[in-house]
């Protein structure tokens, strides 16, 4: 008897620690935050059925999608202790097939904000760019470059002061390439309509720049040297 | 839900004031030394009504509720109340992430007792604390509020110590959800047009069948 006593109240520890292990979340009592805005694309056009979704520390706490008109009204709940983040088009960002771009607005701190106003959103179409850097010459030049884009994952901290912050050319990537880097490709994740910045100096020499407007889905560009 | 109540409310005014009428032919007993009080215990039928997030986001079943009344001086009573329900939260945008609640309310009723025949009649006013156990995201979290009630009861005696009843209840909660100013209307309060039935236990022997 007093064995099976002890048994029961030792699966009776476990399970509660087990439970308590998995209780990784913990919502705010008497809270509900309103989040909302409109999306458009760059030419102004309400873009329906893009996910809107809130997170506290990957925990979705809410989720909602646009209308026809692009506006989205997500009531969700809140974090008692993580920071919020709010997600627009980010599940799909995976999704190749997807047309627009995605923002991931993180929050530094908690706060007991309930009202989040995004305002106007706008999603740019998703294009690609393969730039290859072609050492074509055969010489000994050593190329310093940097590529600098709007990333297609635009990535903004939420309780920004500046509304006009956005992710313009705010990616970049840098280096040098040896004689023996021969065709060496970038693949860039970046907006149709917009521009890679390409700075580039043969052996330290001056610095050259190249606007490549990304103008379809999928781009090319070879830069020979 | 809202055509029954319009059919329900005109029935039980009309039920009270029949009552009411008879009741000036009755002889008022003001003192029944044998009367110690009742207990009710029955099921709780929410019905939700109005625009708040209750009525539109979830669906509710039923509860049950336990009243302990206790006569104090002539028909006045008073005691301790408590009920409780469940409900499915049906639209998560407008509710939040998360998928179902228990709704506890525990407080006090008082209110004014008498009989006609072999049907006692009160009518109530309760003030509680109703809390919504809400359970999603594998986590419990809750939204809390103050209930205000009134709740007219109609019971039949089967025998000196057994009855059934049927009390409809008008029911407020003043939620005390934290939500943006254009949200208060949704979040604010909830309003219910309850119904309860079950058995009542008289205590004493001063509840005869006449």
């Amino acid at each position: 008897m007093k064995k099976n006593l002890l048994r029961i109240l030792l699966l009776f520890t476990v399970l509660t620690a087990v439970g308590c292990l998995g209780d990784d979340v913990d919502i705010e009592n008497n809270r509900r935050i309103l989040v909302k805005g409109k999306i458009i694309d760059p030419q102004g056009v309400p873009i329906p059925n893009i996910s809107v979704l809130t997170s506290g520390f990957g925990d979705e706490l809410g989720r909602t999608s646009s209308d026809s008109d692009g506006n989205f009204k997500l009531i969700s709940l809140d974090e008692q202790f993580d920071p919020l983040d709010i997600f627009i088009n980010y599940e799909n960002f995976t999704n190749t097939q997807d047309f627009y771009s995605s923002l991931a607005y993180y929050s530094p701190e908690h706060t007991d904000r309930v009202l989040y106003d995004m305002g106007t959103i706008v999603l740019g179409k998703r294009a690609t760019l393969n730039l290859i850097l072609k050492n074509s010459s055969g010489t000994e030049d050593i190329l310093n470059y940097e590529i600098k884009f709007t990333p297609s994952l635009c990535e903004l901290p939420l309780n920004m002061t500046n509304p006009t912050e956005n992710c313009d050319l705010s990616q970049n990537r840098s280096g040098s390439l040896s004689p023996s880097s021969e065709n060496q490709p970038f693949y860039i994740n970046s907006i149709q309509n917009s521009n890679v910045i390409f700075e580039y100096s043969i052996n330290d020499g001056p610095t050259q720049t190249i606007e490549i407007p990304l103008t379809n889905e999928e781009n090319t560009y070879v830069f020979e040297y | 839900m809202f055509s029954n109540i319009k059919f329900l409310l005109p029935f039980l005014l009309f039920s009270m004031a029949t009552f009411a009428q008879e009741t000036t032919t009755t002889e008022d007993d003001e003192d029944e030394p044998h009367k110690v009080g009742n207990i009710l215990v029955g099921a709780y039928i929410p019905i939700p009504f109005g625009d708040n997030f209750v009525n539109k986001g979830m669906d509710l079943s039923p509860g049950a509720k336990i009243v302990f009344k206790v006569k104090t001086y002539k028909g006045i009573y008073v005691g301790p109340y408590f009920s409780f329900f469940n409900g499915e939260v049906t639209d998560q945008d407008l509710l939040g992430n998360y998928e179902n609640t228990t709704d506890y309310v525990i407080g006090g009723v008082a209110g004014y007792d008498f009989y006609v025949n072999n049907f006692d009649i009160s009518l109530g006013l309760g003030l509680g604390y109703s809390v919504y156990a809400n359970r999603g995201l594998g986590d419990n979290f809750n939204d809390t509020a103050t209930a205000l009630w009134l709740s007219p009861e109609i019971s039949y005696r089967l025998n000196t110590y057994l009855g059934i009843f049927v009390a409809p209840e008008i029911r407020h909660d003043f939620m005390e959800i934290d939500v943006p100013k254009e949200l208060e209307d949704t979040f604010k309060g909830v309003n219910y047009f309850n119904i309860s039935f079950g058995l009542r236990i008289n205590l004493g022997s001063g509840y005869k069948i006449q």
